[in-house]
């Protein structure tokens, strides 16, 4: 699996609505109004977060690709699909990311199991101390937490874990490839997990490519995790790991103030923020929340009338919105395309 | 047997203490201020917790890095000992609150500098009955130290007049750095103990070389020689550059540096430990907690930028006390290299400057610290200082230091010029004499063949997938 092709993929769907950059920050899983919306409107939401610490340098490098090869073409800082891009397009494999409801946390899943699987490892041998693979404090307290709980003196236990890990990776649908680098990057009493470099070279991939299916791996083990409720052991590991309120802390934190209702004015104010951040806090809500009072800040008619304007447009350009409707400030807008487009059906 | 070793072994299982032990733990009994110099791995930490058992109350263990004091912890706990707190910034609100209301309970306290020096730990610590200070990795309250620690300076002043005695422990220090060592901690007329520096095992070599010769040198070097070692090298890119070069030739090789994430740096080191990887490409970064007996060799690719960086380096290789080798390949471009780093991590006037200009302006620190284009240690020292003095003084304290920085780089370049024994120079450079002559010593004193640094079999990489992920599942679960 290729960056290089996420990116493709992306430039298809925003195809010129939005400058250069905005699929790092989607990729990156940037936590600002503009990005949180345009995964809605996009429906970019399975690349929400899957690579947290995505540098500039790379991306850059990787869209270069995609320039060079023409299949994406710049104009304006935006980018736009060719034909030969669209045709490339089609010829995607289909990607089973779900960066939405995990956004980075998997990893912290992925530490966890692995510290725990460490630990009944070395605890079948005998042996109660040794170096812990995962020096993260937080993880480290989670898993002392659910080692409490296991029965770690049963000798039967460590098959029980075994047949339930077997078991979710064949019911998660990812490929054979994927299960073997997921299960390499275990350690146990007498065999050492395998380095990001040590696979690459390996499976003879690059350590980016290695790592999207290692991500895209874990996202199906954690959605088959949480749909049957077979895996009593991951499940334990995944705890609180799906986002469950889509807002960001401080959106939520606005959210608050509001129902006790004061106005956007009052909560800048009251929290010292800036207008404009607490805006993009409200632009998160009409996305996320069905209840928001969309009708407190524009009429019924206005929303209708910008909805049709988009569907016949065919595009959600503030901008261009904002010259056919001069009475609506974008923060408006915005709020309109939020509650209405958000969901980018 | 004296009493003292009775308790060793009743507590520690030894017969017999190592050299240097025995003094530090008795002048500490006899409530002076001690500074120990004891090479790493030489069991510091004994020289405190033998006393600790012997006095009434609690022990206060300062030190600077938060891996360490886990690692030290863990083992003390391991080793039967549960009176054992680390107060440290990874604990949780809740933990520390828990820690500080029961610390009466505790024998052996470690503790940041940061966390010292918050209000709350510091008055509970001061109504504690403390039988005995530690000041672990002491050189960081030199400034001419390779690693200060402004937070250091404050241990003293927190400290104050009337306090159980105080021991500093530390590997290297030269006069200048046990002089800050002394000064700092308000220590009187401190009792100064030091085992000498030597590692009579190491043979140490000088390769002098063009720079674009050295990849060859080390291929031809691990074809012909015995592993496991470590190759220090200058910069991260290098360090996966030469492990990738390594790799592709065959031989099992691995990068560590900073650079790499947390997961990956702690397979690399267990797979080190257990003998899966070979050789190590690392930075500076790599070494600190490492436990392993038997490497063969520390070959330095780079010239270092001290002798006690040098020094602490170099001293992780034959820790078994079988003969080891020590190998520093140098190019006469290599001090420019060395010289531009180091300057580079020390801001000039202009930056500091710019720093106050914009601090004054309102910028966020971080972000001032940034674009004047200063490192977060450089910013840390810089911070201290204008804390301490006017800005011109912080200017002309900053090219003092430039200007130290050098001196030791000089002092390291020595041992590359030497037409005496390397030995002997390393050695003076720490106040030590040495006079002795010895077989294998340097490539100054001439070598003879050195049979047990041959290769005898070398580790196969483990390169290719041995197992299935199935099977991977039970082997790792021992099924």
């Amino acid at each position: 699996m290729e960056l290089s092709s996420l990116i493709l993929f992306m430039v298809s769907k925003m195809n010129g609505e939005r400058s250069k950059n905005a699929c790092l920050h989607i990729l990156r899983g940037k936590r600002s109004g503009q990005t949180l919306q345009d995964v809605q409107y996009f429906n970019l939401k399975p690349f929400f977060s899957i690579l947290t610490k995505l540098d500039a340098e790379t991306y850059e490098t990787q869209l270069h690709k995609l320039l060079a090869e023409s299949y994406v073409k710049e104009s304006d800082g935006r980018l736009y699909l060719t034909k030969t891009g669209l045709h490339k397009v089609n010829e995607l494999d289909p990607c089973y990311f779900n960066g939405w409801d995990y956004r980075g946390n998997e990893i912290v899943f992925f530490n966890r199991l692995a510290l725990a699987i460490q630990t009944i490892s070395y605890f079948k041998e005998g042996i109660k101390s040794f170096m812990p693979i995962q020096t993260d404090r937080e993880v480290q307290i989670f898993v002392k937490g659910m080692a409490r709980h296991l029965p770690l003196e049963n000798k039967e236990f460590p098959r029980k874990i075994a047949v339930e890990l077997k078991k979710a990776l064949q019911a998660s649908g990812m490929n054979d490839k994927q299960k073997l680098i997921l299960v390499s990057r275990l350690s146990g009493f007498s065999i050492t997990g395998r380095t990001w470099d040590q696979l690459a070279e390996e499976l003879q991939m690059s350590p980016l490519s290695i790592y999207l299916e290692f991500i895209e791996g874990l996202h199906r083990l954690l959605d088959v995790i949480h749909e049957d409720h077979a895996y009593p052991f991951l499940l334990q590991a995944a705890d609180g790991v799906k986002s469950s309120l889509y807002l960001t802390e401080s959106a939520y934190q606005t959210r608050r103030l509001f129902a006790k209702g004061m106005n956007a004015e009052r909560i800048a104010a009251v929290r010292g923020l800036k207008m404009s951040t607490i805006e993009d806090h409200f632009v998160e809500m009409a996305i996320n929340d069905k209840t928001f009072p969309l009708t407190d800040f524009v009429t019924s008619e206005q929303v209708n009338e910008v909805v049709l304007k988009v569907e016949e447009l065919g595009t959600r350009r503030l901008r261009m919105l904002k010259q056919e409707f001069g009475e609506l400030s974008y923060f408006q807008l915005r709020l309109i395309l939020g509650s209405k487009l958000g969901g980018g059906k | 047997m004296t009493d003292l070793q009775k308790l060793l072994y009743e507590k520690f299982g030894y017969r017999d203490f190592r050299p240097g032990q025995e003094n530090v733990i008795r002048s500490v009994m006899e409530g002076k201020d001690t500074i120990a110099i004891l090479p790493t791995g030489t069991g510091k930490s004994l020289c405190y917790q033998l006393p600790s058992y012997l006095l009434n109350g609690s022990t206060l263990i300062i030190s600077p890095l938060v891996s360490l004091m886990e690692d030290q912890a863990s083992s003390m706990r391991r080793n039967g000992e549960k009176r054992v707190a680390a107060l440290n910034s990874f604990l949780s609100f809740q933990d520390k609150n828990r820690i500080l209301s029961q610390i009466h309970l505790y024998k052996f306290i470690f503790v940041s500098p940061e966390m010292l020096l918050q209000r709350k730990v510091e008055d509970r610590l001061k109504q504690l009955d403390l039988s005995l200070i530690v000041v672990d990795e002491a050189h960081c309250i030199s400034q001419w130290g390779f690693d200060f620690r402004p937070d250091y300076l404050r241990i003293g002043e927190m400290l104050g007049r009337n306090r159980p005695p105080v021991l500093a422990l530390t590997a290297t220090a030269d006069r200048k750095v046990i002089d800050d060592i002394a000064k700092y901690l308000h220590m009187e007329m401190p009792v100064v103990e030091r085992h000498s520096l030597d590692r009579p095992n190491i043979t140490y070599v000088v390769e002098q070389m063009a720079s674009d010769d050295k990849t060859v040198w080390i291929e031809n070097r691990l074809e012909q020689t015995a592993g496991p070692g470590i190759i220090y090298v200058a910069s991260r890119k290098r360090a996966d550059e030469l492990a990738a070069t390594l790799s592709g030739k065959g031989f099992s090789a691995a990068a560590y540096h900073a650079g790499k994430e947390q997961v990956d740096r702690s397979l690399i080191q267990e797979q080190y430990i257990r003998g899966e990887v070979e050789w190590i490409c690392a930075t500076n970064a790599f070494g600190m907690g490492i436990h392993k007996d038997d490497i063969r060799q520390v070959i330095h690719e780079h010239l270092p930028n001290t002798m006690a960086s040098y020094i602490q380096e170099v001293g992780r290789a034959g820790r078994d006390g079988k003969p080891a080798c020590a190998v520093l390949l140098y190019a006469p471009d290599d001090v420019n290299i060395t010289r531009f780093i180091i300057q580079n991590d020390m801001p000039d006037r202009i930056s500091v400057l710019n720093y106050t200009e914009s601090l004054q302006a309102g910028e966020n620190p971080t972000e001032a610290a940034e674009m004047a284009g200063m490192s977060e240690t450089a910013q840390r020292v810089v911070d201290f200082y204008l804390s301490q003095m006017p800005v011109e003084e912080v200017c002309a304290r900053l090219d003092e230091l430039r200007q130290n920085k050098e001196i030791d780089l000089q002092k390291m370049l020595e041992i590359v010029h030497s037409q005496v024994c390397i030995r002997k120079k390393i050695l003076n450079a720490f106040g030590e004499r040495y006079d002795d002559s010895r077989m294998q010593c340097c490539s100054i004193c001439g070598l003879t063949e050195m049979d047990w640094l041959r290769k005898v079999a070398p580790i196969e990489p483990q390169r290719k997938f041995t197992y299935a992920w199935e099977e991977r599942i039970d082997v790792l679960l021992g099924i």
